[in-house]
């Protein structure tokens, strides 16, 4: 292509930029690198318009009930005339659910991530990433059909076996690993090789009886428990947890990929074994990274709505106690989803302004942690790269 | 530790080799243990999954098909309007032919009660049967017409028989009707066309996922058509052209704001900015695909950025070195080669947004809209949404509707999956 005109003797000057040409090249380049930068600037740009027009609908709300109403009040109640406008039962059940999935999916998840970058071989981790992945795949509603229509009904039917089996399941093995634990160290002192096997063998016993025990009691006791609904803060904590830990897995996991092959061998070439270089080495090294991943992980689950809509029951009080995952709950997410089909029949009331202070709320929530969470990442890239 | 060094006091052999074998056993024992957690929490993951999976199968795989009841049904003279065909009352031809069925029902209650066994889509399909082919006065049509929702549940055993009366939706005489039409082979179960080619209805054998499905697809054109341009073109900028300093790196932190905002917010700015500042049409694939767009936004800069960072600097120095400008080396030399990379983030994003129901619901796309889409600026449902208002629905015979729908949107969201992964391995080019 480009030899014709090289060959032609009328046209020499094809590769010589001439003033006018380099004139144009330079319009061009501005104009191409300015569209390009407008067009860049626009995400920037929707981020703050978000803030703005949030914000500018929150305000009336501040502006006619002042901020106590709505941070210190449990009562609420919209719809009444005067409508009261407390949403603190409703924050306490967005940080109830959030916290409840982030037990689950904290330590789920992070093992998890250990299990794929450090442990599994390539083919059979292949295979377990896509089942991870798979799980950010489904979309919420469908999770919250799944809560409201299958979860629901099995948790309010045989919730306290359920509850029971899941006792003994996760709490066995902690508490037998503590009988072992404890019968070690109080058995330590002795000096004799014989009888300090017999000793320790008794207490071992000893400890291993009031263990079942401790066990069995705590686990009739929760089978003996009648769950009243299934719309729970329990059942949505449970579908949160693992909607969330498809982030927490990639992340921490591309953190712990980041932690270089040169402390891992290090830690190998001086004896240890895998779990000890992962424990000791690999984790502290990408403690930074995880607890972004956990940071993020968390955001998932305060913003999720559907599922928190479809399935948590939507009552806005307190439990009683305050620690009673069983009852059901109201989050931020869910009012706002619930309450703006009415509310936005009376736009410019109290009523529309309340729930785009939740918003707002929500808003700064994210943006806060999400930043620390970047922050954090940032950190760990300085560390590892030594500077 | 404790123990070991008092032993090594008592005993000679103080070798390092021994210390490390008498803790070799529990240690081996500990990464076993270690191993265990690991995949033990996979483990726990794909049960999760898997369970959700089956239990939608097994809810919704009855809902694709439907019981149909045999009717003959015999057209007289006068039936039907000869000048308006339309017009004519197929409601009352449909009753008539019932009744004809059932010559022993004379009570008025009893009438009712043998109606409501019948879809009142029954006289729409006589309807749409008349008009395509007008019928001869003294000719029988026989016609498989659609049985009430309540009939099916009962011919999918989804509502025992032998419970009492009270606890069933149907009474003793009704399941007696029922079982004449069984002992004549008049009741069966076919292919349920309806559910994919009709729109949302009240009547749970009457609603499809066609109206959903046109929605989705027009919401999914407008998001697509906003966000990979603005993605690709924000993705370029940032990762050729932009210098660094505080305006790049304001932009970049809000990319990563963006991702990060709850998906409820974008309805409240939709409803806030769009419906009621701009007074854009309320639930409209318009309004739908711009919020979307706004989400899908961060996931396809991201993934464009990750592609145009796999094009080795040696493509751009070599084009540079022949003579073209900056945007000529991007625009023919790196963008082609990112393209894939850029293409399966795009895919990606919008399985995202198609799943996405919540900002949806405040611009007003949960009302309940009876006719398919024809356009973006129809009121329309789309799938998660349509999927949301069955959920909700009292009636038993949507639970299966719900889950077939979430089968039909799960086989897209894992199809664009899928079709993402397959490019990513097809057009990976190792450097």
């Amino acid at each position: 292509m480009a030899e014709a005109p090289l060959n032609s003797p009328q046209k020499p000057d094809a590769f010589v930029m001439t003033p006018e040409r380099l004139r144009r090249q330079r319009i061009a380049k501005f104009l191409g690198e300015g569209f390009l930068l407008v067009v860049a600037s626009f995400v920037a740009i929707v981020v703050l318009f978000i803030f703005y027009f949030v914000a500018v609908d929150a305000i009336p709300f501040f502006q006619q009930r002042g901020f106590g109403e709505f941070f210190t009040s449990t009562g609420w109640y919209p719809a009444d005339e005067p409508g009261e406008f407390g949403a603190l039962a409703i924050m306490y059940g967005s940080g109830m659910v959030t916290i409840g999935s982030a037990l689950i999916a904290v330590p789920l998840g992070i093992a998890a991530a250990i299990c794929l970058s450090d442990v599994l071989p390539f083919a059979v981790r292949q295979y377990a990433k896509p089942v991870i992945e798979m799980l950010a795949a489904i979309p919420s509603v469908a999770y919250g059909f799944f809560a409201l229509v299958i979860f629901a009904p099995l948790l309010q039917n045989y919730g306290g076996p359920l509850l029971m089996w899941t006792w003994w399941l996760i709490a066995g093995p902690f508490v037998f690993l503590a009988v072992i634990v404890v019968s070690d160290l109080v058995t330590s002192g002795s000096q004799s090789t014989d009888t300090r096997k017999t000793i320790r063998w008794t207490v071992t016993v000893v400890f291993g009886v009031i263990a079942l025990f401790f066990l069995y009691y705590v686990g009739r006791t929760l089978n003996e428990i009648q769950i009243l609904s299934g719309t729970n803060a329990l059942n949505v904590s449970l579908i949160l947890s693992f909607m969330a830990l498809p982030t927490i897995v990639s992340v921490s996991e591309d953190s712990l990929q980041a932690v270089g092959r040169e402390l891992r061998e290090g830690s190998y070439a001086l004896g240890a074994t895998r779990a000890e270089t992962i424990v000791k080495t690999v984790l502290p090294a990408a403690s930074s990274g995880i607890l972004a991943a956990v940071i993020l992980g968390i955001m998932r689950a305060i913003g999720e709505t559907m599922v928190v809509w479809m399935a948590s029951g939507n009552s806005s009080h307190i439990p009683e106690p305050w620690f009673n995952y069983l009852d059901s709950i109201r989050t931020l997410t869910a009012t706002i989803a619930g309450d703006m089909g009415e509310a936005d029949q009376v736009t410019g009331s109290a009523r529309y302004h309340v729930l785009f202070a939740m918003g707002l709320l929500l808003l700064i929530i994210s943006f806060v942690s999400n930043l620390v969470s970047e922050r954090i990442v940032v950190r760990q890239r300085k560390v590892l790269a030594g500077e | 530790m404790n123990n070991s060094s008092t032993m090594n006091g008592s005993r000679k052999a103080g070798r390092t080799i021994d210390i490390v074998n008498r803790g070799l056993k529990s240690r081996y024992r500990k990464e076993k243990r270690f191993r265990l957690y690991g995949i033990l929490s996979i483990v726990a993951s794909a049960a999760f999954l898997a369970f959700l999976l089956t239990s939608i199968v097994m809810n919704g795989y009855s809902a694709f098909l439907q019981t149909y009841i045999k009717l003959d049904v015999p057209i007289e003279a006068g039936m039907i309007d000869e000048s308006n065909p339309k017009r004519s009352n197929f409601q009352g031809i449909i009753k008539s032919a019932i009744r004809e069925y059932y010559p022993d029902v004379t009570e008025r209650r009893e009438k009712r009660e043998l109606y409501s066994l019948f879809s009142s889509g029954a006289a729409y399909q006589l309807r749409n049967n008349v008009l395509d082919n007008p019928p001869e006065a003294g000719t029988t049509l026989s016609l498989w017409v659609l049985a009430d929702d309540d009939v099916d549940m009962l011919m999918k055993g989804h509502m025992k028989r032998d419970v009492p009366e009270s606890e069933r939706r149907l009474n003793d005489r009704q399941l007696r009707w029922i079982e004449k039409l069984e002992n004549d082979g008049r009741i069966e179960k076919r292919f349920n066309t309806t559910f994919f080619t009709s729109g949302d209805s009240r009547e749970p054998e009457l609603a499809g996922i066609w109206g959903a499905v046109r929605g989705s697809f027009y919401t999914m054109l407008v998001t697509l058509a906003l966000s990979f341009p603005i993605g690709i073109a924000a993705a370029v900028y940032l990762e050729e052209f932009a210098p660094k300093n505080l305006a790049t790196d304001f932009i970049e932190v809000n990319i990563n704001n963006l991702a990060a905002v709850p998906s409820i917010v974008f309805g409240l700015l939709g409803l806030a900015v769009f419906l009621n500042f701009f007074g854009m049409p309320r639930s409209t694939p318009l309004v739908g695909g711009i919020v979307l767009m706004l989400m899908t936004l961060p996931t396809i800069i991201i993934a464009s950025r990750a592609a145009l960072k796999a094009v080795p600097p040696s493509i751009r120095e070599a084009a540079l070195g022949v003579g073209s400008s900056k945007l000529q080396v991007v625009s023919s030399h790196v963008l082609p080669l990112a393209l894939p990379g850029m293409l399966t983030g795009t895919i990606i994003g919008m399985a995202q947004a198609l799943g996405e129901t919540a900002p949806l619901l405040m611009i007003g796309m949960v009302a309940f809209i009876v006719d398919v889409p024809g356009g973006f600026t129809d009121p329309a449902a789309v799938m998660p949404v349509q999927i949301y208002l069955w959920a909700d629905s009292p009636e038993r015979a949507f639970v299966e509707k719900t889950s077939a729908a979430i089968m039909v949107l799960l086989g897209f969201l894992i199809a664009m999956n899928a079709l993402a992964v397959v490019m990513r391995k097809k057009f990976e080019r190792r450097w």
